[in-house]
């Protein structure tokens, strides 16, 4: 019974840091063609497991200049994942690096 | 004019976070609607010198960016503005009508470029009107005029840095706006007129324009000179060499190497990667570029792989900062990772054009890149010197050889006639800040004489830069004085790093 007490655990701990380590991970999507610009890296906070109201997830990029997102990196940071740990994912912040893009053309007339 | 968009107080960081200051204020170029270049030009430079009297009224550093993507803090400015240029990324072709009856370069071969045109977007420029550049640096997402003002470059042994495209520079001060080109005119002066400017000819002017460092003004626009379209074979592979190729490398014989390692025919560009704790026992990444005829049915690659986990590099470099445990192996698993495996002597061929050597980038995590560039000629004397330091030193960086031919400017880091440029490019800890000081000592302590890139970390200071480039030191000194006599106006590009260096 020991025995198999032990291994249930050993196989507990090793989904947790599974699941950890795979927090840790980030994501990433960009432009075929990229032209980065300015950006910066937002935090947003999903309460409830997304239960939680919708308004405090979605945020706006508003400093792009109308020409839209270069690309966009999708992560957790060290404390982040601490806190989604210790409050059973209750509180889940991701952040969400993005570049602005700066426009392409071809070449003009002098 | 321009559009001038300013973000307000922030703080910024470098594109390879390596250096950040807090902002008065991050300030953005746009273009606005105009009928051709020289219209654009105009415009832009009008707006940057508004914006350059207003930072000398009130006494508001200024510093132009690009990219960012020098890793040293040449780009950072505290409280002050930072221009970033990136939306001024035009490119225009020009006509005869707007050649210098003194220019011996066809118009055909002229493209004018903003200053915030990315190298892949001139690349693109260039292969849109049939041409082609003869060099450039490992990465193509940093501005053009930011590669040219601290020297990128390749490994093309028969050609310099980036800034050797050069023809001419448009560049701003708070007091004028100049067009700077060598003595023998390049631009009509009618058409220079037409981009608000005052025209200097000068060759020594134009020489520590084409490196400038950013401490000569505020580069709006460059004319470059390009290459008729050409196509490169490449040749990537993993192999062990001999202690006895590096002296076949110091001796310049690059066939003898191709015919070994790759093709049996001159390499254009030629470049290597060793393991620092075991360069011969381990494998070396070897990288052979031959030149081909431009071939319109040849598709281009596909991008290369992009995004998560792109900070397994400095996760490993920490991991070996902590352990002298199996470094040498870690370091090698790093650098075959991202190494194709199908691009072997016998493997189909890989061919493309100059604008396809680069692939995209993203942003890796604090990266620490050091260089040193010497004589090619004492590459066998220094070799093993620069190993034991720098391992000595804990370095935990991959160790590149590239090899350059005098480059263009002033500042020029390349000005020997034979170039090999040593690079320590890995994760941003501090052994491999220790490993890149022992390999300078070393050199000292040896006599063998060695300049730094200038955007990358360099450990230098207004002395070794005055020891290092002598005359052409003053004689840029010189040059800057005449574009901006006023103290006032130089102080304007202040910051901590180019006040060290003894440039402003």
């Amino acid at each position: 019974m020991a025995f198999w007490s032990l291994i249930l655990i050993i196989i507990l701990v090793l989904l947790l840091l599974g699941q950890i380590m795979a927090q840790w991970g980030d994501a990433c999507l960009a432009v075929a063609d990229p032209r980065p610009i300015g950006g910066k890296t937002i935090e947003i906070t999903i309460l409830a497991w997304g239960f939680a109201s919708r308004r405090g997830r979605s945020m706006q990029a508003d400093d792009c200049s109308r020409l839209g997102i270069n690309d966009m990196r999708f992560f957790m940071t060290g404390p982040a994942i601490i806190i989604c740990l210790v409050t059973f994912g209750f509180v889940r912040k991701v952040s969400i690096a993005y570049r602005c893009y700066a426009g392409d053309s071809d070449v003009g007339e002098a | 004019m321009a559009r001038v968009l300013h973000f307000g107080h922030q703080v910024w960081a470098n594109y390879h976070q390596t250096a950040a200051c807090n902002l008065k204020s991050r300030v953005e170029l746009a273009n606005s609607e105009q009928m051709n270049g020289r219209a654009h030009l105009k415009g832009v430079a009008e707006s940057v010198l508004a914006l350059l009297q207003e930072a000398r009224q009130y006494q508001i550093p200024v510093r132009p960016i690009g990219a960012g993507w020098s890793p040293s803090p040449i780009n950072v400015v505290e409280d002050g503005w930072l221009v970033e240029t990136l939306r001024l990324n035009r490119t225009f072709k020009l006509s005869a009508l707007n050649v210098h009856q003194d220019c011996d370069i066809a118009a055909e071969a002229l493209l004018l470029v903003q200053a915030g045109a990315t190298v892949d977007e001139v690349y693109e420029s260039a292969e849109e009107m049939g041409r082609s550049l003869r060099t450039g640096g490992a990465s193509n997402g940093q501005s053009f005029a930011g590669a040219c003002a601290t020297g990128t470059h390749g490994s093309v042994w028969q050609a310099g840095g980036i800034q050797d495209h050069v023809r001419a520079v448009q560049l701003v001060t708070p007091g004028r706006i100049l067009w700077i080109e060598p003595k023998q005119g390049v631009l009509s002066d009618d058409f220079i007129a037409q981009t608000g400017s005052e025209i200097i000819r000068s060759d020594r002017i134009f020489a520590a324009a084409q490196l400038h460092v950013g401490a000569m003004g505020f580069v709006t626009a460059m004319l470059i000179e390009t290459d008729p379209i050409f196509m490169v074979q490449n040749i990537q592979k993993a192999a062990k060499i001999k202690r006895e190729h590096i002296d076949w490398l110091c001796r310049g014989e690059f066939r003898k190497f191709s015919c070994a390692f790759g093709l049996d025919e001159e390499p254009y560009f030629q470049q290597l990667i060793l393991n620092p704790f075991d360069p011969f026992d381990k494998r070396a990444l070897l990288r052979f570029l031959y030149k081909r005829p431009f071939d319109a049915s040849i598709p281009p690659p596909p991008p290369g792989d992009m995004g998560a986990g792109y900070d397994a590099l400095t996760l490993l470099g920490k991991a070996m900062a902590e352990s002298d445990f199996f470094k040498a192996e870690i370091l090698q698993l790093a650098m075959e990772q991202a190494y194709p495996q199908n691009r072997d002597v016998d493997d189909p061929p890989a061919i493309a054009t100059w604008g396809h050597t680069t692939e995209e980038h993203m942003p890796i995590a604090s990266l620490f890149n050091g260089s040193v560039t010497m004589d090619r000629s004492k590459l066998s004397e220094a070799f093993d010197l620069i190993i034991d330091s720098f391992r000595r030193g804990g370095g935990g960086t991959v160790v590149t050889l590239r090899f350059v031919s005098k480059a263009k400017g002033l500042l020029a880091p390349a000005h020997w006639p034979d170039n090999v440029v040593i690079d320590f490019d890995g994760p941003n800890v501090e052994s491999s800040h220790q490993g890149y000081k022992k390999v300078v000592e070393a050199l000292d302590n040896a006599g063998i004489a060695f300049t730094r890139h200038w955007g990358k970390t360099n450990n230098l200071d207004e002395r070794r830069v005055k020891r290092d480039y002598e005359q052409n030191f003053a004689n840029w000194k010189w040059a800057q004085a005449q574009v901006m006599p006023d103290a006032a106006d130089r102080r304007v590009f202040a910051n901590e790093e180019l006040v060290k260096l003894g440039l402003i």
